[in-house]
């Protein structure tokens, strides 16, 4: 329904774009019909926008080089664009499996990335130490020194309880200070014996006992 | 019979309302016909050019209107004669409704480009002039103009055809300024164009 007020000049340019509905349309013609200054704005109207177009082209035929087709859209009038509107869902897609994988990714497997100890302990310092050396349970680094030896010798670290149901061996090769080191597991309760012998060898070179509490 | 050249003139009896001319055709008084196509008839061939976009189809519907809106409140009043405006236009589209059915069913297609030839060379030399003057009061008006935001804001309304909201979107542009450059665009085409001699009134 037209407003049967004034009619705004922004009212005669949208009959002359096309602007109106099919009843607007036809409210506005039977207006025009009994309103000869209203005809006259809709004359101007039609003439001025025929002219702005007839100048245009006018203009873009004198330069050839320039790309009629080529204009910035407004933003609201781009996204309209359904090739637009298509890019701008796919990007948003992306951008959501794209933070989705990246979540994944940073899980809680700690391994990959470091793995934490509860104390380094080093047996052995001296080569009169004697006794029983008492740790808490988790996982510890135990540094054991096995001598400086001219040759690159490995060493195989037994781990055993005291009823011999349990045993952990380890594979180890001695730094240039002597030492060799190893990770306890971190379920160990109780008395243990940690056997130290030259890989290859029966023969205990040392023999340290640990209670894991 | 092209009405405007019966050479009949209604001045003699002034005619001010729509009322009027229906009751006194009714009455059957010819000059109050007349009148009605003085008063009409420029607006209902336009509507119906703009329609059918085929001028000499538009004449012929013109006429038509015309014969069947005279012949009818010369038999019978109209109910509410203050509404003849709404029954010419009634009538008119009724008319091209018809006449698009009748062309959609006899369509052939024989030579297109030949036909929209003939048609550009059927339209009115007056009309060409009035638009080559009108294409330069438009130049007159851009070069007029103070700064190029302007022209660009005029540009982007009647060239590109995008609606007020967008505009003042794209240019930063507030309400206000907006209609106040397009009025004045407006109002200086209008002194411009009667300037040159082309009658819109």
């Amino acid at each position: 329904m037209l407003d049967h007020g004034k009619l705004p000049d922004d009212l005669v340019d949208k009959y002359v774009r096309h602007q109106l509905t099919a009843d607007e349309i036809a409210e506005f013609e039977i207006r025009m019909l009994d309103d000869p200054q209203l005809f006259a704005a809709v004359q101007r109207a039609e003439l001025m926008q025929q002219s702005f177009k007839a100048q245009a082209q006018a203009q873009a035929a004198a330069e050839p080089s320039h790309d009629h087709n080529f204009r910035y859209l407004p933003f609201r009038q781009w996204i309209r664009q359904p090739m637009s509107l298509a890019a701008s869902v796919m990007l948003g897609i992306g951008v959501l499996l794209l933070a989705n994988l990246s979540t994944q990714q940073s899980g809680t497997d700690g391994l990959q990335r470091g793995y934490g100890v509860n104390s380094v302990v080093s047996i052995g310092q001296t080569r009169s130490a004697t006794g029983e050396t008492v740790l808490p349970s988790g996982t510890h680094l135990l540094q054991v020194d096995v001598g400086i030896s001219l040759s690159d010798a490995s060493y195989m670290l037994s781990l055993s309880n005291d009823e011999n149901t349990q045993t952990h061996q380890f594979q180890v090769t001695a730094d240039g200070n002597g030492m060799v080191r190893m990770l306890t597991p971190a379920n160990l309760q109780g008395r243990y014996q940690l056997q130290v012998q030259q890989q290859g060898s029966t023969d205990v070179l040392a023999s340290y006992s640990l209670r894991f509490e | 019979m092209n009405p405007l050249a019966c050479g009949l003139k209604s001045l003699q009896i002034q005619y001010h309302s729509p009322e009027e001319i229906a009751s006194a055709i009714h009455r059957g008084d010819k000059a109050a016909e007349t009148a009605l196509i003085e008063r009409y008839y420029r607006v209902v061939l336009y509507v119906l050019k703009k329609r059918t976009q085929d001028p000499d189809l538009a004449r012929d519907l013109s006429q038509e209107t015309f014969r069947i809106t005279i012949e009818r409140l010369r038999t019978e009043p109209l109910a509410e004669p203050g509404k003849l405006a709404a029954f010419l236009h009634s009538i008119a589209g009724n008319l091209c409704t018809a006449e698009v059915r009748k062309a959609t069913r006899r369509q052939t297609y024989t030579g297109s480009e030949h036909v929209e030839l003939y048609a550009d060379q059927a339209d009115d030399q007056f009309s060409r002039l009035e638009r080559e003057r009108a294409a330069l009061s438009v130049r007159a008006l851009l070069k007029e103009l103070g700064n190029e935001r302007d022209r660009k804001i005029l540009q982007r309304y009647y060239i590109d055809e995008l609606e007020k909201r967008d505009i003042c979107e794209e240019l930063a542009l507030s309400d206000r300024h907006f209609d106040k450059v397009i009025s004045r665009a407006r109002t200086r085409f209008r002194e411009l164009i009667e300037s040159a001699g082309v009658n819109t009134s």
